[in-house]
């Protein structure tokens, strides 16, 4: 009894200095070669393979990744916390300004291109549709197939979940920011989407290129442009040439003048190891 | 003996401290949760709840109405504990009063397993097998309803409130049936006259827990109820609960916004939810204790 009860403080009081111990020595232990990467959720996996793959090839380097969505990595970066900030938008001029204000220059460096489709289930005759008439679906003034061309059906307009970088960019690209319809079905993975457009007839949602290619019984509708009349569909050429109008550059943010591990990294990135990766995501890699 | 003393001492402290945990982190909760709702009681007040429309990202006009996802717990929770309560406490009887033991010890454990499985399983059944069979069966444009998360959660449901109301209607002393079927009432009149309402107090104590389980699952309701913000009573329609509001909006606001705080709020609104319903099953349980005494 009495043993055990002074191992239980014994144990109690050792825990309590190594508690005290290792806050203290990890505030001094900043690695040269490490490099910080914070930001956008939508670039997370992308970050995270090369993150991977420049760890493996460089084995005193050590890139860490880290989401929280764009506003938060470069808020982090304008507060010299990362060395580089993950933005599936470009920056903001307020951003700028508190950046010039806390003395630190930055430097966009676009690092490839997301496409964002939007899908059907494959036997759906409506092939192709406008941007007003994807804002009218999303925000719920169109509800039945039948004004696009399709059967006197409800429309399953699916969206993702508020937390998604797809869910924002959408928004701002297609619906000039206006809301969507409460009526609309919300899921929180585009897997899941995915699975309920190709059993679904009536669905239509909008996920990353890479998801739609995988998906099978789906078909991407084709965007109806003054170019492309005919509908043009989230091709590399044509997310390239902005021929598509759901396309978006996908952006890292770091100091102007970057440390030497950060601009090699950078370099990496845009060249060619890193551009397969960006392929192998399901992303638009950058033009030769 | 007096050498053990103070190490007695020592034990007892360790042991109270150890169970004094949970009184103070109930109490921490509340407090960091208050304290981050903050911001929301001072921006937009408590008025801003009792809108229509939850849309709290909007850029032209964000709306905080707890209504819409209020209704969703509420329909979601009302149709989960109507599927529960039969299942469970028909099968409470039927374990407690009926099965002969070897069925009962096939039984309890197959019970006490649907009590363990990982409720993202569960969700994930629900994607793929429940979803699609109740949009086929009902004819609906798709299968993630408040109806789909209901049946899921009343799967959740069902192993809480059968194991306790077993446990309730075990307790009812053996003299009260004996009496009775010495007075020439049927083994059913028994059961349902005599066993059922005596052990009455032990199984609405099962089924407020098990309603306290159903509003607070996340999972399986984020993945099929169908995420939207309305306000209905049809059970066939999607609709958002607050766990899977707090869950599904949480990863992307801005630390200290509006839409961050008032999702603490939806937590302050879950927390009393839940809260008060222990409470009330734990007053029932302990009044029900006495009258066995």
């Amino acid at each position: 009894m009495r043993i055990a009860a002074v191992a239980v403080v014994a144990i109690g009081a050792v825990a309590a200095l190594a508690g005290c111990g290792s806050g203290t020595s990890q505030t001094n232990g900043a690695e040269s070669q490490s490099i910080s990467i914070k930001g956008s959720d939508t670039m997370v996996h992308l970050a995270s393979a090369w993150a991977e793959a420049y760890n493996a090839a460089h084995p005193q380097a050590r890139v860490t990744v880290d989401g929280g969505g764009s506003g938060t990595g470069i808020k982090a970066l304008t507060q010299g916390a990362v060395d580089i900030a993950a933005s599936s938008r470009s920056m903001k001029d307020i951003e700028k300004t508190t950046a010039e204000e806390n003395g630190i220059e930055s430097a966009e460096h676009i690092v490839g291109y997301d496409g964002i489709a939007v899908v059907v289930r494959a036997d759906n005759p409506v092939k192709t549709l406008t941007v007003p008439e994807l804002k009218g679906i999303f925000t719920g003034r169109i509800t039945n197939w039948s004004a696009l061309g399709g059967p006197d059906h409800e429309i399953v307009p699916i969206s993702r979940e508020s937390s998604s970088g797809t869910y924002v960019y959408f928004k701002e690209a297609v619906m000039d920011n206006e809301d969507y319809t409460a009526n609309a079905l919300r899921f929180t993975s585009s897997a899941q989407i995915i699975n309920e457009i190709s059993s679904n007839a009536y669905a239509i949602a909008y996920v990353g290129r890479g998801y739609a290619e995988h998906g099978e019984n789906i078909h991407m509708v084709g965007v109806e442009t003054e170019q492309h009349p005919e509908g043009a569909l989230p091709t590399d050429d044509f997310i390239l040439s902005n021929a598509y109008p759901i396309a978006r550059p996908l952006y890292f943010y770091s100091l102007a003048v970057p440390r030497t591990e950060t601009q090699h990294f950078l370099e990496w990135v845009k060249g060619t190891e890193g551009q397969t990766i960006v392929r192998e995501e399901g992303y638009v890699p950058l033009p030769e | 003996m007096r050498t053990s003393h103070w190490t007695d001492k020592v034990a007892r402290l360790v042991f109270t401290a150890a169970a004094a945990n949970a009184i103070l982190i109930v109490f921490l909760i509340f407090v960091f949760i208050g304290a981050e709702s903050r911001t929301f009681m001072g921006t937009e007040g408590l008025g801003a709840l009792l809108d229509t429309q939850w849309v709290p990202t909007s850029e032209i006009d964000a709306r905080y109405g707890l209504l819409p996802i209020l209704g969703g717990s509420l329909l979601v929770t009302f149709l989960a504990t109507l599927f529960a309560i039969p299942f469970g406490v028909i099968g409470a009887i039927y374990l407690a009063e009926v099965a002969k033991p070897w069925e009962r010890e096939i039984l309890k454990p197959f019970v006490e397993m649907l009590a363990g499985i990982p409720s993202v399983v569960v969700g994930f059944f629900g994607v793929v097998v429940l979803g699609p069979m109740v949009r086929d069966v009902f004819g609906l444009n798709t299968g993630f309803t408040a109806l789909t998360a209901a049946l899921l959660l009343a799967l959740m449901a069902v192993p809480t409130i059968l194991t306790i109301s077993e446990d309730a209607i075990r307790n009812v002393p053996s003299a009260y049936k004996q009496a009775s079927v010495a007075l020439g009432a049927s083994r059913l009149q028994t059961i349902f006259k005599v066993c059922v309402p005596a052990a009455l107090s032990g199984i609405v104590a099962a089924v407020m827990l098990g309603i306290g389980r159903v509003v607070g699952e996340t999972m399986a309701v984020l993945m099929v109820a169908g995420g939207r913000p309305v306000i209905t009573a049809n059970p066939m329609d999607g609709v958002r609960t607050m766990t899977a509001t707090i869950a599904a909006e949480m990863g992307d606001v801005a630390v200290g916004d509006t839409h961050y705080s008032v999702l603490f709020v939806v937590g302050v609104v879950l927390l009393l939810m839940t809260f008060t319903l222990n409470f009330i099953a734990q007053r029932v349980l302990k009044k029900y204790g006495y009258h066995q005494a």
